[in-house]
């Protein structure tokens, strides 16, 4: 291709040395050269000239190929500058430097990026930190009221520390891989903590919680998992009817072993299933049923289970029930 | 005015298709007259930060300073002027040219910057004296051992006086002894003549010259230790405890 | 399957390595190939029947280049053995036998060999082409094109390939077998360690100054001498000898004397940056000493031998043409066989104009002369008795005989005499005769004209008014004829039959001037050609040494030049380096000859004084250094280009 790319650029120069050789041949054939001799000569000089402009033809076309290719499989392209390598060719040089100039400036301002998200995370990991403390001083507080008034005292300081630990989970969101550390942990003891943290939310609610199971082993984060539990179990509670039932059970096959949350609360509407876990996403249960929906739990579930390798799905039938399945690997 | 400054400096190193992050948002300043260290294991781009500084190599991403002239973003032939006038460079292996005696070869950073001919002699031997290579300034470098031979690329990379000296593992093809007698002479430099250095190294012993060391990993500062009033021996213990730690991996296991 | 697979590719990034080599050896094999063939062909044979000593003569001048090409490829073979060294080490080390290493080495190198003779031989069909061209054109012959496949000449070179390797790979193999592992993976390590104190390099400076002296001032002897005293040329070979010895005795202390001289001149090194540029120089000098000195040697020969063919074609045009300027001459001491020769011809039935004359060295009798014409050249080149007698003749011939040329002369009055004299004794004699007065019965004679054409004069005729010789018994008789068609070259032997007798041992002297062109044309082609021909392939030997010195050490000089980048040097001042770093190694063969050159050119132009080239050699050093250049340069181009390219900054 790009041989008739340089034969078109030195078209001018070539027609001019056709010309040249015609009348050098003219003027040596009238000084009594033969013509063999004339025109063995210009076939050589033609040759050469053509050889090598196909070679600088073939050089180029095949750097280009080069650079396309690597261009192509490179993942960050913002750092296309520093795999190209060095070539002799003083233009492709030159082009190289301002691609260079550009990516440096575009990498220096994605860094600044980087670096105010992450000051503003370690601000709210810090924050989180300090607010534990008026909390867990709170708690106290209310264990000491006698009256009626301190199971709902408590169960609004439980839903307070739920939404500062959501708070910290969404900053660290963005990392997650770093804080993970995956053992071998039950489910049901899972399940047992996730429970006891919403101990207060369940009981107001009149919630009756049914273990299907004893044991499963699968390998996960234990703390992460009880946050997501903690999530499923609230939005039973948030959605739930009249005689509010949560039943806990196990389903396994070969490969995989999985959790149900099932609860017989609303249910989700068959349009909205698919898109619960959207950011911000409150759909008709999130309108009708609980004003202060955000949007962000279900959202921040997924992303967990993403980075935990968890699948999560929905089960659910519209005012009957909602299955929330985590589908672990074995 | 520091002599360098480096800003969230980044570099990323790659062919074909695939990258590697050799240095990720260092930052750090040194001042006039410092003796810094940098050390790291292998792979922890102590070489490509001196590689950048030494304007070898450009960054991807960040800027460095060098008495307030942005390095960083100068095209080649003002890189060279900076280099000729404002750097001096000591390798660990590979410094002088073998077809230069070793006066000869001191003179070169002189040459390049077409000082006055008249005086080259007397600064080569002045230079050389201090260093105690005077004896050796008419051989060849293949005649001299591998000590006289890191004392001339030091002798070498003074006698222009620059702003700034690097060195990358100076005394990494040294037997003890002979990296002792170096190190001296190195810490000599500094401490009469003000020299700033920077210098690149692996082994503790070299580094606890320095007043001042920077911990490389995985291409982010670990840490930095000051020797403040400590004595040398004690500087030296402190290096080994955070190599120790450099060396053992603190995040748990996936 | 290994070594077939290690062969090749070793093979292929030898060629690519060694690029200037291979084409060197190309072209030594297409030159090669060109030559046989114009020796062995027919149409060549056919211009003359001296051709077959041409043949003979290009074979033997072969045979000679052979040794040179040998000793080049021997040369750079070495030369990759001791790069390579710590490749076969490697080889050696993982359990490979010698002879295997040794086979695939040699295979390697016979490889190269062929690919080259292969390609020599085709391109060699052109360039046949091109000689057959030129030597026609010389012997007046119309070119034709005739494609046509030597198959001796083909075998010949072949013959002449096969003998350069083998010695060389006989060689090789000796190296290969004997060394042993240690040396070949350390030799990179193994310093210089020559060193050279002040008194070495005085020695060696001085003896070259002093071999030089002496050696020049015998050759001019030698030369001047031999002339008029065989004996003076034994002082040649002695010349020439100190000549050599003065070239390597320079070589030897250049290095070492450098090195001095800038000690002492320090500001010199410092400036720009020549340091590094000297440095290298000196390096080079130190190792490659011997090999410089014969790169010089070869150099001042080929130079010689090129002023030397340029002279010869200027001296065989002009000889040519004061030789043979009638198209049949004879010249004899007995009257009768100017009558066989003008028989001859009228045999013949040929359009012709003749005439006889003779030559007298007295005038009448009864005249008297007073004349000194013998002296004339007294004190010159031809101060001999051969040239003591004045040779007289008759205004009317030379009429005549310029008139068969078709030139015409002013008539002689009764005390004018005419001289005829070679062009290049014109000065000469007409400053003589103003001086010393020709008197004959007491009157003055005046110099009327001197005709400076050429009519078989061997210095000068005096020409008389026919009055003064009339009854004289002339000493030489002479016939000439021009005829309208060129006589063919034949006839000479025949006529020399007819005019001579052996048994009463009297001879004449024929010349047709058809076979007079045939012989020098002969003689011209044979030393013209073979001189070029050594002279291009010393050239070419000569750059490629060079060529494949300045590319053996890429790695280091990549280093050193990288570390100078380090250290501060732009590029633009690191490409300026490079340039002047080759052009100076290429230059320094050059150095000497510079200075033997026109010394030496100046004794061998005195082998031309009896001729009538004028022009002394030395002028023609313009256009033999203008060719010289033009393939010298054309390899340090090559060499520029690699080395640049292999900077990679």
């Amino acid at each position: 291709m790009n041989v008739r790319e340089v034969f078109a650029r030195h078209a001018f120069f070539l027609i001019l040395m056709f010309l040249w050789m015609l009348l050098c041949d003219g003027v040596l054939y009238g000084m009594g050269i033969a013509w063999e001799v004339l025109a063995f000569l210009n076939v050589m000089s033609g040759c050469m000239v053509c050889a090598y402009l196909i070679k600088v033809g073939r050089q180029r076309s095949k750097r280009k190929k080069e650079i396309e290719r690597i261009a192509q499989t490179l993942d960050q392209k913002y750092l296309l500058q520093e795999v190209l390598g060095h070539d002799k060719d003083p233009q492709e040089q030159f082009y190289a430097y301002l691609l260079r100039l550009g990516n440096k400036s575009m990498l220096e301002k994605i860094s600044e990026v980087k670096r105010e998200r992450l000051q503003y995370q370690e601000y709210v990991e810090q924050w989180v930190h300090e607010i534990k403390t008026p909390i867990a001083a709170l708690k106290l507080q209310c264990e000491n009221v006698q009256d009626k008034r301190k199971r709902d005292m408590l169960q609004q300081v439980e839903r307070v520390e739920h939404y500062v630990e959501q708070a910290l989970f969404y900053a660290r969101s963005e990392n997650v891989e770093k804080d993970l550390r995956i053992q071998y942990c039950d489910l049901y003891d899972c399940c047992s903590e996730a429970l006891l943290q919403c101990k207060y939310l369940c009981t107001s609610a009149f919630l009756q919680i049914h273990f299907a199971f004893t044991s499963a082993i699968v390998a996960t984060d234990e703390k992460w998992v009880i946050f997501i539990l903690n999530q499923l179990i609230e939005n039973a509670v948030k959605y739930r009817k009249e005689k509010a039932h949560l039943y806990l059970y196990i389903t396994q096959d070969a490969s995989y072993v999985t959790l149900h949350v099932q609860d017989n609360g609303a249910g989700i509407p068959m349009q909205d299933q698919t898109r619960i876990f959207e950011k911000g996403f409150t759909g008709e249960n999130g309108r009708k049923h609980n004003q202060h929906a955000t949007g962000i739990g279900l959202y921040l579930c997924k992303r967990l289970c993403d980075a935990l390798q968890i699948e999560m799905m929905v089960r659910s039938k519209e005012g009957v029930f909602t299955d929330m399945q985590l589908r672990f690997h074995k | 005015m520091t002599l360098l400054r480096v800003e969230h400096v980044e570099k990323y190193y790659g062919n074909g298709g695939n990258l590697c992050k050799a240095l990720d948002d260092i930052s750090f300043t040194m001042e006039q007259g410092e003796f810094m260290a940098v050390m790291g294991a292998s792979g922890s781009g102590k070489t490509t930060l001196l590689n950048v500084i030494a304007t070898i190599d450009t960054p991807s991403g960040g800027d460095i300073y060098v008495q307030d002239e942005n390095v960083s973003t100068k095209k080649e032939e003002a890189l060279a002027a900076f280099r000729k006038q404002q750097l001096g460079f000591i390798f660990q292996d590979l410094n002088l040219l073998n077809t230069l005696r070793i006066d000869e070869n001191i003179a070169l950073p002189l040459t390049l910057l077409h000082y006055d001919t008249k005086q080259i002699d007397e600064k080569v031997l002045k230079m050389a004296q201090r260093l105690g290579i005077e004896d050796v300034l008419l051989k060849y470098p293949y005649e001299v051992s591998g000590g006289q031979r890191q004392r001339c690329a030091c002798a070498r990379a003074m006698i222009h006086q620059p702003s700034l000296i690097l060195a990358d593992e100076p005394t990494g093809a040294l037997d003890s002894h002979a990296s002792y007698l170096f190190m001296e002479q190195l810490l000599q430099r500094n401490t009469e003549d003000h020299a700033s250095i920077l210098m690149v190294t692996h082994d503790a012993f070299s580094a606890s010259y320095a007043k001042r060391i920077l911990f490389l990993k995985d291409g982010k500062i670990f840490n930095e230790l000051y020797r403040g009033e400590y004595s040398r021996s004690s500087f030296y213990q402190k290096i080994l405890d955070v190599m120790m730690l450099l060396g053992g991996d603190v995040h748990a296991i996936r | 399957m290994l070594y077939v697979k290690l062969t090749l590719r070793n093979l292929q990034r030898s060629m690519k390595e060694y690029a200037i080599f291979m084409l060197t050896m190309v072209i030594s094999m297409m030159l090669m190939y060109s030559f046989m063939a114009v020796a062995f062909s027919e149409q060549v044979l056919q211009l003359s029947k001296h051709m077959d000593a041409f043949a003979q003569v290009i074979l033997v001048v072969s045979m000679g280049l052979v040794i040179v090409i040998g000793w080049l490829i021997s040369y750079i073979a070495n030369f990759m053995l001791r790069k390579r060294s710590r490749e076969f080490g490697m080889y050696l080390l993982m359990g490979m036998t010698r002879k295997q290493v040794c086979r695939m080495f040699l295979l390697e190198q016979f490889c190269m060999g062929l690919f080259a003779y292969g390609i020599g031989c085709i391109l060699g069909l052109f360039t046949f082409q091109i000689l057959l061209a030129i030597i026609q054109h010389i012997f007046g012959i119309a070119y034709q094109f005739a494609f046509r496949f030597s198959i001796p000449a083909a075998g010949v070179t072949f013959l002449a390939f096969l003998i350069l390797y083998a010695y060389e790979l006989v060689k090789e193999y000796r190296i290969l077998h004997h060394v042993n592992i240690h040396t070949l993976l350390y030799q990179d390590q193994q310093n210089e360690t020559v060193k050279k104190g002040r008194l070495h390099t005085l020695m060696y400076m001085l003896g070259a100054i002093l071999c030089a002296a002496v050696g020049l001032k015998l050759f001019y002897d030698g030369m001047r001498n031999g002339i008029r005293d065989v004996e003076e040329t034994k002082k040649l070979l002695p010349a020439v000898l100190l000549i050599i010895a003065s070239i390597y005795a320079c070589f030897l202390g250049l290095s070492g004397f450098l090195q001095h001289f800038l000690d002492q001149h320090k500001q010199l090194k410092y400036q720009h940056n020549r340091m590094f540029l000297l440095g290298r120089l000196q390096g080079r000098l130190r190792s490659n000493r011997i090999v410089l000195a014969t790169l010089s040697l070869l150099t001042l020969v080929t130079i010689c031998f090129l002023c030397f063919g340029m002279k010869f074609k200027e001296t065989t045009d002009l000889t040519i043409h004061s030789a043979a300027p009638f198209d049949l001459q004879v010249i004899t001491q007995h009257q009768q066989y100017i009558k066989k020769a003008a028989g001859f011809l009228a045999e013949k039935k040929l359009t012709y104009e003749d005439h006889t004359y003779q030559t007298y060295t007295h005038l009448r009798d009864d005249v008297k002369v007073k004349q000194t014409f013998a002296k004339a050249l007294d004190h010159t080149a031809y101060d001999s008795t051969y040239y003591r007698t004045t040779t007289f003749m008759r205004y009317a011939d030379v009429q005549r005989l310029l008139q068969l040329k078709g030139k015409k002369v002013p008539a002689l009055e009764k005390d004018e005499y005419m001289l005829v004299v070679s062009k290049k004794q014109q000065e000469l004699m007409e400053s003589y005769c103003r001086k010393h007065p020709f008197t004959i019965n007491g009157k003055l004679m005046k110099l009327r004209y001197v005709c400076t054409e050429e009519i078989l004069q061997t210095m000068y005729f005096v020409v008389v008014p026919d009055v003064y010789v009339q009854g004289v018994k002339g000493d030489t008789f002479y016939y000439v004829a021009q005829s309208a068609k060129e006589l063919p070259s034949a006839w000479e032997d025949q006529l020399y039959e007819r005019c001579s007798n052996s048994q009463l041992q009297e001879y004449s002297s024929v010349r047709l001037h058809s076979s007079y062109v045939e012989t020098s044309m002969f003689s011209y082609v044979t030393i013209v050609f073979c001189l070029f021909y050594a002279a291009f392939i010393f050239i070419c030997a000569a750059g490629t040494i060079l060529a494949t010195q300045q590319l053996s050490d890429l790695e280091a000089q990549k280093y050193e030049y990288a570390l100078l980048h380090k250290m501060g040097a732009s590029r633009k001042t690191l490409y300026r380096l490079l340039h002047y770093q080759n052009l100076l190694y290429f230059l320094l063969p050059l150095l000497l000859p510079a200075f033997f050159m026109i010394p030496i050119l100046n004794s061998l132009d005195i082998m031309f004084t009896t001729t009538d080239a004028t022009t002394p050699m030395y002028m023609y050093l313009g256009i033999t250094l203008a060719l010289f250049f033009t393939i010298y340069l054309a390899y340090y181009a090559l060499t520029y280009i690699s080395c640049r390219r292999n900077l990679d900054i």
